[in-house]
This record gives structure tokens, sequence and C-alpha cells, in this order.
């Protein structure tokens, strides 16, 4: 894929990570989900990026909703979200990449993805107060798993759609380069000179 | 390829989430038949009998800035307010059984019930 549809793609679903965190945090959880604990929906956006391009956007994502937390809730929230997202963007990319044959399903790599966060999340917070702070794993394992399963449900939902717009960029990325190139699938490269818009043309 | 949505590698993992998650929280919760309250907040901690105590009372920490007030009774105790801008603590609500506890991160203080004394790192009971 050309770097251009990478940094489009990822800057795209960048963006839709911080809109769908914006828009949890919106969700009153005080009954239903244990404290400090969220659905994690930013993460079908980070998890497209794993399956699709790699670890390099994964973490790219995961670094710019750490940059977003620094900026609108501060410093410890900025950490805690760059600890989880970073590991969970290095566990999701890995498992995409070594189980090709899919033995695991979209919910198995999003349960796995949310408890590596969670788990990054936990041993932060163990270094910042106390080892004593473990004794919220198994509440975190556990809804670790639900929310796991809610991204995964919804990650197979967006899936065809998202895929659209990844072929979309990709296909106005290789325009640039001349129109009639994209029906015959030939690659070419402008030599100096060479008109944008009509190829086989001089600029000049 | 086409990915499934679910497998039977997944149930699998569920399954072992849950069952190690129960058998931590269970090993948490044993231990002794009291209720100690360890209190961590920067470099100190404190060490509550709960089973001793005879009358509610609100015990006040700063911690890096930011005050905590904590309420003890007998057999509980409870984050009852902070300076904090997150109060996850807060909504932690009342902590009444071994292994449960309370955290509030911009103070870096913790509060963790255990069944015995020997139960948390700390010699000194007060």
């Amino acid at each position: 894929m050309k770097k251009t549809s990478i940094v489009t793609l990822t800057g795209l679903l960048s963006a839709a990570a911080i809109v769908l965190s914006a828009l949890e945090s919106a969700i009153p959880t005080e009954g239903l989900l244990p404290p400090g604990v969220k659905l994690g929906l930013s993460n079908i956006a980070t998890m497209f990026a794993a399956f699709s391009m790699g670890l390099p956007s994964a973490a790219a994502i995961a670094a710019v909703k750490g940059v977003f937390a620094l900026l609108t809730r501060g410093g410890m929230a900025c950490l805690l979200s760059l600890c989880g997202g970073c590991l969970s963007a290095l566990a999701v990319s890995l498992l995409a990449r070594a189980d090709r044959k899919g033995r695991l399903g979209f919910t198995g790599i999003s349960i796995l993805g949310a408890l590596s966060h969670n788990a990054g999340q936990l041993v932060a917070v163990m270094l910042i107060t106390s080892p004593a702070a473990a004794a919220y794993g198994p509440v975190l394992a556990v809804s670790a798993v639900v929310s796991g399963t809610v991204t995964g449900v919804l990650l197979k939902a967006v899936w065809p759609y998202m895929k659209r717009i990844e072929t979309g960029i990709r296909t106005a990325a290789r325009r640039k380069t001349g129109p009639a190139h994209i029906d015959k699938g030939e690659k070419h490269d402008r030599k100096a000179g060479e008109s944008r818009t009509r190829p086989g043309r001089s600029e000049t | 390829m086409k990915r499934r949505l679910v497998t039977v590698t997944d149930v699998v993992l569920v399954l072992a989430v849950a069952v190690a998650a129960i058998a931590a929280a269970a090993a948490a919760a044993s231990g002794g038949d009291g209720l100690f309250a360890e209190v961590t907040w920067e470099d100190r901690s404190r060490v509550i009998d709960l089973m001793a105590v005879d009358e509610e009372y609100d015990m006040e920490i700063v911690s890096c800035g930011i005050r905590v007030v904590l309420t003890v009774d007998r057999g509980s105790i409870r984050v009852k307010s902070s300076e904090c801008p997150d109060g996850v603590c807060v909504s932690a609500g009342e902590l009444t059984r071994p292994g449960q506890c309370a955290v509030c991160m911009p103070a870096r203080l913790t509060v963790r019930l255990y069944g015995s004394a020997a139960g948390s790192e700390v010699d000194a009971v007060l």
C-alpha cells in the first residue's frame, strides 16, 4: 500500500478513534460497569488499522489517543491511555499476523486486545500507587471479556464499509499518477516533465 | 481469508479467563476471618482493624496535594470524598470484603481489604 494511503487512512482512523472515545465518556456507566472501566469503542479503529496496515499505524492511533487524553484529561489519563493502547495495539497486530488461518474469530482477537489493554493499565497503576491495586485484576479481566465481545461484534459489522473506504483511498492515491492506468492496472512512474493529468505528454 | 465472528478457540479463551478471574478473586478473598484495611499513599501505609472500630470516623489524608477523606466504620471503609478530577475512588463505594480495593490514581492512594493482618505487607497494626 502506498505511503500516502497509509497516512491518510491512519489519520482518518485516528479521528474516528477520538470521536468514539469522546462519545463513550458521555455514556453514564455508574451502575452498570465497575468504576474506571470503559467500553473501549475507539479500539475498533485501532484494530482495523492493526489488521489492514499493521503495528506502525495501530501504534500511531494509540499515540494520537494518548495526546488527546493529555489535552482533555491530563497527564495521568495520558499515561494510562498510552500504556493500555500501545500494549493492545502490539497484541492485536501480532495476533492478526500470526493467525492468518483464522483460528481466532473477531471476538477472540478483540478480547485479547482488551485484556492486554487492561493489563497494561493495571501494571501502570500498580507501579504508580502500590501492588495492592492488583486486587482489581479479576474485575478488569471479566470486563475485558465483555468489552472485547462488544467491540469484536462491532468491528465485524463495520468491516465491509471500512474496507470500502480503504479501497477508495488506495484508488484515489493511485489516480494521482494518471487516470488511464487504473483500468489497465499498470504501474507507471512519471518521468520528469511528464504531465500529471495527461500521461504521455510533457508539461511544456 | 474470511475471519469468523466467533470460533471454538474464542469460547475456550473466554472460559479460561472466567475461571482464572474467579480463582484469583477467591484466593484474594480468603485467608482469615478478620477484616483489615490497608491504606497506602505516597511512601506511607497504615493498616486499620475494621472489626475493632467502635464508632464511625473520618480519616483525612493529603496525598500528592489531593485531600482524600475516608470513612471508617465497623466492617467497612469507603472513600467519602476526594479532590481528584476523576472520582473513580469515590464511586468504588463501600468496601466490605477481603480482596476489594479502591484506588485514587491522581492521589496515588490505594485502599485494600485483607482477611488477616498477615495478608498485608506491613508489620505494624495501628
